[in-house]
Formats: C-alpha cells, structure tokens, sequence
C-alpha cells in the first residue's frame, strides 16, 4: 500500500476523510489568527496530516514545527462542522512524530524530570537556586521565550504535598470526601492556590485527601508525543486516584483536569488498551469550581460595602472551557464575590498563547496570540484577571509588566481572600 | 520554475513571505472544491507594489499566477490547476478607511468580511453581502466571486455594494477603477467587470464598498408544511405578497431529520419542508408585513407558524438553519453544495427535479434554498471513495444543470464556476457571449497567466 505506515486508531484516520476542507475552522484558530497562513490553520494541518500518511510529505523539520505549532486548544474540534476530531489526529500524529524528532535537549530533559516525582522535586529545588542565579547574573531584563525572569514565578521552597497533611479532616460536620490531585504546578509553584482551595473546601467541611504519592498528569508528555513515556505515571495516577474512596476527585489546573477528564481515557482507548479504570476516575474529577459553584451559599464571604467594586476579567482556560466543560461556574463564585465586578473581555475562551513548553518553542506565534489576548484584558479596564490554569497565569502575568498593575489569580485565590476568619 | 525565478519573487516579498517547501505548498494545493494541485511556490505580498512587481515576474516567463483569500471556495475557483505561483492576499489586512458621512469603506483584500461587519455596526452601519462563510471569507474573495448569502434576497450581491477597486492586471499594470461615489457613469463598468472573474482578469489589491444604516429592528418567524410544494409555493406567495423579506431560507425533510439526528433541536420531522423568513425594517412597518406574511403561509397550508416573540427566541429558530449545513457534513465523508438557481416561480418544479434525479441514482440529496431568490442548495453527500458512487453523484450534477436552465434559471447562483461547473458553461452561454468574453480575457492576459484552467 502506497504511503507512510502509521498505526492510527482506524476511526481517527476515517476523520482525515471527513474535512472537507470549508475552511471554517481559520475563524477560531488562534496560530493562523496571527499569521494568516493555511499551514497554521487547522485545515491546512489535517490536508497536511493526510499527504503525508498518503506519503506524499515525508517527516521534516518543517512538518515536526507545523504540527508542533498547534497550540491544541481545541477550538477546531469544537467547531468543526464535520465533527472532525483535530486534536485527537494531531495527538495521534506526534505520536509519529516522536519517533524521529529533532526534539531539543532541554525538552527531552524536562520530559525525564516529569517522568519521575522524586527526580521533580530535587529539580526544582535545584531549578529554585538556578533561578535567583540566572537573575542576579542575567538581570532581570533578560526573557525566557517572551517572558522576562522577573516576571516567572519564584518555585517554591518545598512541594506543597510535602508540607500539608496527606488527610484533612474537617473541624465541624463533614459534609463530603474528596481527593485533592494538586498537579505539579500547585505542588511546586503555586502552592498560594493550595492552600487557597485547602482553606474553602475546608470551610465547605469537605474531608480532603491529598495522596503524597500522586505523581504528574502527563499530559506535557503525551500531548507531545511521548505517549510510551508517559504510561506509567498515567497508571500511577489511576491506581491511585480509583483506590481511594472520595466523592469526587479535585483539581485546581485545568489541563490535570482535562487531561483526567477526557485526555486520558481517549488516549488509552487510541492505543487500544482497558479504557474502564480510566472513565471511572474521569467520572470523578471536577474542577475546583464546580464544587464550590453548588454549594456557594455556604460560605462565610465578607459583604464589602465600602467604595467602587474592583473590576476583575476572567480568562477561559482552553482545558477548562473545552477541555472539561467548565464556563459558568467560575463566573458564578466571581460574582459572588463582594467587592469586585466582573467585566467580561472579549474573546475570554481564546487561548492566551502560553501552555507547555509552547512559549518558548514558537516564540513569535506565541507573542502575537497573547498579545492579543492582552489588548482584550487591558480593554476591560480590569485589574485582576481571575483565570483556573496554571499555565495560564504563568503566561498571562509573564506578559504583564509591573506597570500595568494588573494582578494574575486562581480563581480560588479570590475567593479564598473573600471569606471571613470566623468559622462558621 | 527555475530557481533563479523563484530566487527574483523571494526577493520582491522578502524571505519570510515566500514558500516552496512541499509541506507549505500542500496547504495551498486545494480549496472547498475536491480538486487539488500544488503550486511552485507561494507568495504573501504585502503591498500593490509587491504585486505588480510579481505580475511582471510572472508575465516575462509567463508563469500561471492564482490569486487567493481564505481558499472556502466551493467551485475550485483559488486552486492552482496549472502549478506556477499563489499570490495569498491574506497579509494584506487593513481597514483603510470608513466614511461614515458618505457610507463607504476602503479595505485591502485580506481583510474578513466579518470583521468589516462587526467595525461598521459599530458605527450603526451594515455592509449587507453575508456569505455562509462570512466569518474567515475575505472581502478580495468576496469581491472576486461576487458573492451573495441569505440577505441578499433583500439587499442585493457584492456587486451592488461596490464603488471602486485597484487591480494589478497580468502584465503589472495597476489598473484603477470606479471611486468613492454612488454615482458613476464615466466609462465602461469596470468595476463590475473584476467583480465575479475569479481571479482571471487581474488581483484586487485595493476594495471601495457602500455600506447602508443598519435596520433598526427586524423579526423572525418559521413556518413547517406537511407538502413540500406547499412550502414553496409559499415562498413565490410571500415574494408576491409586496413584503421583501431579508431572509426567506428553506429545508426539506430530509435536512430537518438530519439536523435532529445531529443537534436534536426539537424539530418536527413529520413535515416534508420549513420555512425560517427574517424581516427587517422600522418597527412601525414590520407589524404589518409580518401580517400579510402570515396569510401567505396560512393560504398554503402551514401547519404551524411561530412568529418569534423576543431576539433569544428569534436565535434559536435560526439556530436550525445553521446546524443544517454541519448536520449535512456529519452525514457522509463528502459533501457537494449544489447552487443552481430558477426563477422563484419555479422552485416548486426545480425542487421536484432535485428530488427526483437524487432519487433515480441512488443518491442523498437534502434540499436547503435561499428560497426567496430561487436559489437552490442542494446537499449532495456521499463517500468519494466509493468509486461507485461518486460516478452517481456527478450524474446527479450533470443532469441537475440542463434542469436548472430549461426552467430559466442559471448554472451558480452564488458560488461560481471556476474548475466545477467549466465544461457546463456553454449550455447557458450562447457562442456569441463566450467568444465576447473570451475577447475581455484575451485583452486583459494576452498570456494567459492569470488563473489559467478555470472558465475562461
């Protein structure tokens, strides 16, 4: 048979069949947004897809930086009107991909690293040290992809999972179970987001479990192609997460989540292995705000009486809004809140430019997609953003500078800041 | 092409606007329609200058040049049949200007017919054209296919939007035409002339249009019918009623079960057609027109009529009309949308002919219509790669034309000819028509570099 020998799942190759090329997907595509040119659209990377099964592409540097430069946000497949399941073709197709990339040093390193908790933390640690160097030698002016070295977050001293207890039992009645899956980000960044979720669903009288042994999502990993790679910590994290008896399984990043939620199961059922474990826990997982969103009358919030409300913006995470679902229960806890007002910018579910390693593979794409995401935010007039991603804030407040005084936060962050001390 | 050629077109956009790698070039090897062919290499001018300066290129060693926007074309109309050189216009997207005082906008071809809209109502102004692809379509795309859309059935097409245009023709040349006024007898149309030649005659670089003030209210209304002649005998009794409905779309049964299988929409599909008419106009007159409406549907037996009350209800019955075409898609792997168009008196008879030759051949064919305007979207769907099949389908087109034009009607109403509907074109024009425009194009590419292997 003519053409190159790929085993894709028959269904997904049947979608390749399914474009028919209207072309509707450039409207919400974020890289051929900003360069205007069909390769960087969703259309043209599926008719690229399919040449090169039919093997009239061969495997180049140049179709490893097309497929490479998707930002898989998802926002094809959403509006695809054939139904077309882009994202899962191109995760399929840098599967292909892995076998004969360029891919750089650096990523083959950080791939090793997240592969393993324990190598995470000692690097971190040591990433914690590399980073007050950089800045001190450097200076703070000098940028990691588009983002100055002051702008990065510090990591943090030690991982969050290490600090707090691995079972928290409510003070007062308990009014649930749940597993807290706090990602990599949260255990060794933004551990401010921990202890803002720890606290609310505290005062919610959740009983949380945050297993020490949970290891990466892996979505970095197998969203790049490195699906053998990322297997174990994939069956870690199930064991895990299916072993314990809890309500429900939280998290506070977007692309955990999605990746529990849907990235998972899809990507066992491609490789055609058990996919039963794996929509049972997906069945489980809810973002954070899902669970706050229903019992928000619950908690103790400060009514803020006095002066202007602040205004405050929210960006929809792609793994948030298309990833799980999740829209309005964010919004619904923003306004609640007393004392700020939501102002909605435009475009708030176009993707902000950063996730991964993206930011700093594709330097120039990334830079014109955030800062257009930039131009909607500042439009607002807001000064907070509120967004439930990790990787969103990273970027969005990497490419904020400090005089524009506009403050990056979880969601939770706002929230937890709202409630009261008293217990209620 | 020789390398030296490509080398001297690099150098007139500069490095980063010229591709030839195979990877790129398969992404401009195609369109909507299912021809493909890779072209040499790919430019994105950024200036008139640019391009003139690539025509000359092109006209010395006589290299087949394809102009394109977006590439949604559904007739081949942007594929590089010949090979050579796609010029891709899309880079070149700037609002010029917008004259609210005299109701104009200056744009550059790459910018998005939608993204004019939205910065024009703004300003309380629309500019009517609405292709279905309206959200990625380009304004040089728009004009070069004069494109049509639901509205026009009370608005008019591209063409009568449009004032003035720059164009480079074949040999470099920059060739202006019409202006800024409505008012324009001063020589030949040229305009007019560009407007609909797909790319063949010269590429638009430059687009004056006429916008007009926003309808201030406007209002919907479906009406489902269990005959589906009824459904479009309505359509001639509403066109004839003395109301011009800015929208008046049609579904058969067959596209209404194949949205409810998609979307579940809470559709009737016991009815064998639907009506989705939008009004628009002063609130003081819609009340009445709606009235006069409403009996034409009643005279022909509507079963159900839903005037809708407020704009979110308003949205959801349209919501219908435009899951019909995804719902389409999903059905088969390929799909053709037809576009021959009759004279509203005879939609009736064109639809049961539609029915009728899908039916002979064994093949599925949803009927959507702009029907106010006779414009029939039959949906044809199939897979391509059953060989079988596919020799049916082309059957069902073939025939559907020589239907089309025995009832008065034409070949495309709205989505051209370019490389589909080329070997039809002289059932519907006389040799006298094709040697005159044979003529217009000899004189305008003696060469034959622009656009070559399309209608002319």
């Amino acid at each position: 048979m003519k053409g190159n020998k790929v085993v894709f799942p028959e269904s997904i190759t049947d979608d390749l069949h399914h474009c028919f090329k209207c072309g509707m997907c450039q409207q919400v595509c974020p890289t051929f947004k900003v360069t205007r040119q069909e390769y960087y659209a969703p259309r043209g990377r599926v008719q690229i897809v399919k040449h090169y099964l039919e093997g009239d592409l061969e495997l180049t540097p140049t179709l490893e930086h097309i497929l490479m430069s998707c930002m898989l946000c998802d926002a094809c497949a959403a509006l695809c009107p054939s139904g077309v399941r882009v994202d899962r073709l191109f995760r399929n197709m840098r599967v292909e991909l892995d076998k004969y990339t360029t891919k750089k040093l650096g990523k083959k390193l950080v791939f090793a690293i997240l592969r393993n908790g324990e190598r995470l933390r000692k690097a971190s640690r040591l990433a914690r040290i590399g980073q007050k160097f950089l800045v001190d030698t450097l200076g703070t002016n000098s940028k990691m992809g588009n983002i100055p070295l002051a702008r990065l977050p510090r990591i943090t001293s030690e991982s969050f999972r290490q600090k707090v207890p691995e079972k928290i039992t409510p003070e007062g009645k308990r009014s649930g179970r749940v597993i807290y899956f706090t990602g990599c980000a949260t255990d060794l960044i933004y551990d401010d987001v921990g202890h803002a979720v720890l606290r609310i669903l505290g005062r919610l009288g959740m009983e949380i479990v945050i297993p020490r042994d949970q290891v990466c999502c892996s979505a970095p990993l197998f969203l790049s192609g490195a699906v053998k790679a990322s297997l174990p910590n994939i069956f870690k994290n199930l064991d895990i997460l299916d072993r314990v008896d809890a309500d429900a399984i939280v998290v506070d990043c977007a692309t955990c989540g999605a990746a529990l939620k849907k990235g998972i199961p899809e990507l066992l059922e491609d490789l055609g292995l058990d996919t039963e474990r794996a929509r049972r826990v997906a069945k489980k997982v809810k973002d954070v705000s899902q669970i706050v969103s229903e019992r928000l009358d619950e908690l103790p919030i400060q009514e803020n009486l006095s002066g202007e409300p602040l205004a405050v913006t929210y960006h929809d995470p792609c793994h948030l809004v298309r990833g799980m679902g999740v829209a309005a229960d964010p919004r619904k806890i923003l306004s609640r809140i007393s004392g700020i007002k939501l102002v909605e910018m435009e475009g708030s579910s176009e993707c902000c430019g950063g996730g991964g390693y993206y930011q700093f593979d594709n330097v120039d794409i990334s830079a014109g997609i955030t800062s257009r995401k930039k131009r909607n935010i500042m439009a607002t007039g807001a000064h907070i953003v509120a967004t439930g991603c990790p990787g969103c804030r990273l970027t969005l407040r990497g490419n904020i500078s400090e005089d524009e005084n506009i403050e990056v936060l979880h969601t939770m962050q706002l929230l937890s800041r709202s409630l009261t001390n008293k217990r209620t | 092409m020789r390398h030296e050629t490509k080398k001297e077109l690099e150098r007139i956009v500069g490095p980063d606007k010229a591709t030839d790698s195979p990877e790129h070039l398969v992404a401009y090897s195609y369109d909507a329609y299912t021809e493909e062919r890779r072209p040499d290499i790919v430019l994105f001018p950024a200036t008139t200058e640019e391009i003139s300066a690539i025509m000359k290129v092109a006209h010395r060693e006589t290299i087949p040049v394809t102009p394109r926007g977006a590439g949604t074309n559904l007739a081949g109309e942007s594929v590089p049949i010949r090979g050579g050189i796609v010029v891709c216009l899309t880079k070149m997207d700037k609002i010029l200007s917008i004259d609210a005082e005299s109701l104009t906008a200056t744009v550059q071809p790459g910018v998005i017919n939608l993204d004019l809209q939205r910065e024009v109502e703004k300003l309380g102004m629309m500019y009517p054209p609405d292709p279905a692809s309206w959200a990625v379509a380009t304004m040089g795309g728009t004009v070069a296919t004069n494109a049509g859309g639901p509205r026009t059935l009370k608005y008019g097409v591209t063409k009568d939007y449009l004032l003035g245009l720059i164009v480079v023709l074949a040999n470099g040349d920059v060739l202006k035409t019409g202006g800024r006024t409505l008012k324009n007898v001063t020589g030949y149309n040229l305009t007019t002339l560009i407007c609909g030649s797909e790319g063949t005659l010269g590429i638009i670089t430059e687009i004056i249009v006429r916008l007009i003030p926003k309808p201030p209210a406007s209002r919907t209304i479906r009406a489902d019918f269990m005959k589906l002649e009824d459904c479009s005998d309505a359509v001639a009794a509403i066109m004839a009623s003395g109301s011009v409905p800015a929208s008046l779309e049609l579904m058969d049964r067959f596209v209404v079960k194949a949205v409810e299988r998609s979307f579940k929409l809470g559709l009737p599909t016991d009815v064998e057609g639907i009506l989705l008419i939008q009004l628009d106009g002063a609130e003081e007159t819609l009340g009445r027109e709606i009235k006069q409406i409403e009996k034409s549907l009643i005279d022909k037996n509507a079963r159900n009529i839903i005037i809708a009350k407020d704009s979110a209800e308003a949205e959801r019955l349209w919501l219908a009309r435009r899951a019909a075409g995804p719902a389409m898609m999903r059905m088969r792997p390929n799909i053709i949308t037809e576009d021959v168009t009759v004279p509203v008196s005879k939609l009736t008879a064109m639809i049961r002919k539609v029915t009728e030759i899908g039916e002979r051949h064994r093949i599925q064919v949803g009927i959507l219509a702009h029907a106010g305007d006779g414009n029939l979207h039959p949906c044809i769907v199939f897979d391509k790669r059953d060989d079988d099949e596919y020799k049916r389908v082309q059957a069902v087109c073939e025939e559907l034309i020589p239907e089309a034009l025995a009832l008065g009607g034409t070949l495309s109403g709205e989505h051209g000819i370019g490389i589909a509907k080329a070997p039809f074109l002289k059932f519907e024009m006389d040799t006298v028509a094709l040697s005159v425009m044979q003529g217009i194009k000899n004189y305008f590419d003696p060469k034959g570099i622009l656009n070559p292997g399309k209608f002319v």
